[in-house]
């Protein structure tokens, strides 16, 4: 039942995406110097093609599930608070790595997950310290100067 | 006889060994890393070789080139996440096959699958280089729409479970690839705007996150860390992971028939090793007697990949050297270097610089070597990986994912496509969705709906230019037996449920 839900949580959305952007694909010029193939065409086409194929697969979803079970939540699908709080943290780390710089934002995020995440026998804090700084300053240095790829500083710009 | 002592003059040059040693050590390092390409790990190389002899830095250049397409497959097979675009398919029996316990055999086959590769098609670059560069030079658009359409075909091989989901999925990811101008009028597609949308999403952001953010997900989600770790090392066979001579003489037909398929499309202008893979994958569950144990750990799937994409190596020096016209992304870049150096790519090439062309021969030949001493001395190292815990590993590859796709554009909205197509590639992926042909999708896509517009500019709208060119038909009937195979097996498939039920 786990697997139908995210089946059908992933057919719904997709099947929504491509009814969104079939509209879109309206508002595209339609010219069609290439045998009347314009900068539409495909789009609409591929669109108009997983909409059919995702009604189909939908249908194959609705058939595996009892008569009496079939209701509306079953398109949402139910993760682990592990998994979201993961989620949640990559978002974070995403959002402030550009104004805190790639240094901060990584040892943070690398401290974080593999502290909160270890198994509590396993946790501790000195070591997932240790291994959050002497991660990031790592591939700070080999992309850095290393490589020459900068990466962001943040509020440390000045000092690197 | 002069070639032969140009040929030792290169062998006996400890720095120019030296120089390539270390190049394809670099290169292996880049195919390694999620996000980092051969072509980026060369383009960074060109300026620093400026002040090295012409031979030094060429040898040095094809090394990273050789170690960035075959070291792709260490990451594929150990952590599900391709290092480099041509590894997409190594994961697909790759990692079934780490999971097993086998990930050691694995990496073994890829790396005597990279040799092989490697070796067959330079091989093929100093024997019969100019006569074949000609034939791939007929390709114009018609024939590209038509390899193309033939390269989508392969969804129905990679999407055992569910056809009709590989095909949705190989759909999606066209869908992403018409984000951006479009190629033939310059009009703005779904670009909502920004201009960061208007070059479209890039392949190594969409790679990584279609790759790297559900496995990653999915790992730390389905066990806790310490199970996944020792269910990992509990079954992990280090013994024999150098495959013998009778096992690379048994898999002769696919490692030949991968190698010609990945130097033909080496060859061919603006393909590359991703598309040599997932045909040469293709070909080899065909030609095999255990089609079904594709997707599940078969060696033949890791061996067809691998030889494949290294046979890219050799295959597009070819039209590089002789004509000037890069084969794919890297000998583009290598372009730039060669005419840095003052050398102009084409038939005087091998006349004025007879000495530079047994150069780039030599050296090649030799960075395969490397290539494969570096990673069969390694594999013990390698595997190592999977003793890390995940509190530590998982937090290590989110981070080398992040800095992969910003550091190709040096772009943070990469990094937003990375995680954004991640989390709808978990979604997707724990819906029973392969992530194999949304990957097909976004390299195809662009290459199959502009060369078809372009063809029928070219005939004015008239479709039969589709059929009555040879190369463009051959691949258009090989594309519709593929479709009619395809049905008569579901129709077959069908039946047998079918038979079964009613018992």
């Amino acid at each position: 039942m786990k697997k139908t839900r995210f089946e059908l949580f992933a057919l719904t959305s997709l099947t929504i995406g491509a009814v969104y952007f079939t509209y879109l694909s309206y508002h595209l010029p339609t010219e069609g110097f290439s045998g009347g193939i314009g900068p539409q065409s495909f789009p609409r086409a591929t669109f108009f093609f997983i909409i059919v194929l995702n009604f189909i697969l939908i249908a194959r979803c609705l058939k595996k599930i009892p008569r009496n079970e079939l209701r509306l939540s079953l398109i949402v699908p139910s993760l682990p608070i592990r998994t979201i709080s993961l989620i949640f943290l990559i978002v974070l780390f995403f959002v402030f790595w550009d104004y805190l710089g790639f240094l901060l934002s990584s040892f943070l995020f690398i401290f974080s997950s593999a502290y909160f995440f270890a198994p509590l026998e396993k946790r501790s804090f000195t070591g997932s310290c240790f291994f959050a700084l002497g991660f990031s300053l790592l591939i700070h240095f080999l992309f850095v100067y290393g490589f020459k790829i900068p990466l962001p500083a943040g509020f440390f710009e000045r000092y690197i | 006889m002069t070639n032969y002592s140009l040929v030792l003059d290169v062998l006996l040059d400890p720095m120019c060994m030296f120089l390539t040693f270390a190049g394809t050590f670099m290169g292996l390092v880049f195919g390694a890393l999620p996000g980092l390409t051969a072509t980026m790990g060369v383009a960074l190389l060109v300026p620093l070789t400026f002040s090295l002899p012409k031979v030094y830095a060429l040898g040095m250049m094809l090394g990273v080139y050789v170690g960035g397409i075959a070291g792709g497959a260490v990451s594929a097979i150990l952590l599900n996440i391709p290092g480099t675009p041509s590894a997409v398919v190594t994961t697909l029996d790759g990692y079934p096959m780490a999971k097993k316990g086998e990930a050691a055999k694995a990496l073994g086959w890829a790396v005597t699958s990279s040799f092989l590769g490697g070796f067959i098609s330079w091989g093929i670059l100093v024997t019969v280089a100019p006569q074949i560069a000609r034939y791939a030079l007929k390709f114009g658009p018609p024939e590209y729409m038509a390899l193309a359409l033939f390269g989508l075909m392969i969804i129905a091989s990679i999407s055992a479970k569910s056809l009709l989901k590989g095909i949705v999925a190989g759909l999606f990811g066209l869908l992403l690839s018409f984000v951006g101008v479009d190629q033939m009028t310059g009009d703005l597609r779904f670009t909502f705007d920004s201009i960061n949308l208007m070059t479209g999403i890039a392949i190594m952001p969409a790679l990584i996150g279609f790759y790297a953010i559900p496995q990653i997900l999915d790992t730390f989600e389905e066990q806790s860390s310490q199970q996944e770790t020792e269910t990992f090392t509990k079954k992990l066979k280090l013994d024999n992971f150098f495959p013998s001579l009778l096992q690379i003489w048994k898999a002769k037909v696919i490692i030949f028939v991968s190698s010609i398929i990945g130097t033909f499309i080496g060859m061919v202008p603006g393909t590359g090793g991703n598309i040599a893979s997932f045909l040469a994958y293709d070909q080899a569950k065909r030609l095999s007697k255990t089609p079904d144990e594709f997707g599940q750990g078969a060696v033949e799937g890791v061996i067809a990949s691998e030889t494949a994409n290294n046979g890219v190596t050799g295959g597009a020096l070819i039209p590089l050297l002789t004509l000037g016209i890069p084969g794919d992304s890297v000998t583009a870049v290598l372009l730039g270097g060669l005419m840095i150096h003052g050398l102009q790519p084409g038939p005087e090439l091998f006349t004025k610089f007879p000495d530079v062309v047994a150069g780039i021969f030599t050296t090649l030949l030799i960075a395969n070597i490397f290539m494969a001493v570096i990673q069969f001395g390694g594999i013990r190292l390698f595997v190592k990986i999977l003793d890390i815990p995940n509190h530590f590993l998982l937090p290590i590859l989110i981070i080398l994912s992040v800095v992969g796709s910003f550091a190709l554009r040096n772009n943070s909205f990469d990094v937003g496509v990375t995680i954004v197509l991640g989390l709808i590639g978990y979604f997707m992926s724990r819906g029973g969705f392969p992530m194999a042909p949304v990957v097909l999708g976004v390299v195809l896509g662009p290459m199959l709906e502009s060369e078809l517009r372009r063809s029928l500019i070219m005939s004015r709208g008239d479709w039969s230019i589709f059929y009555t060119r040879p190369i463009t038909l051959f691949f258009l009937i090989l594309s519709l037996m593929i479709i009619l195979s395809t049905l008569y097996r579901s129709y077959r498939s069908f039946l047998e449920r079918k038979g079964e039920s009613l018992k």
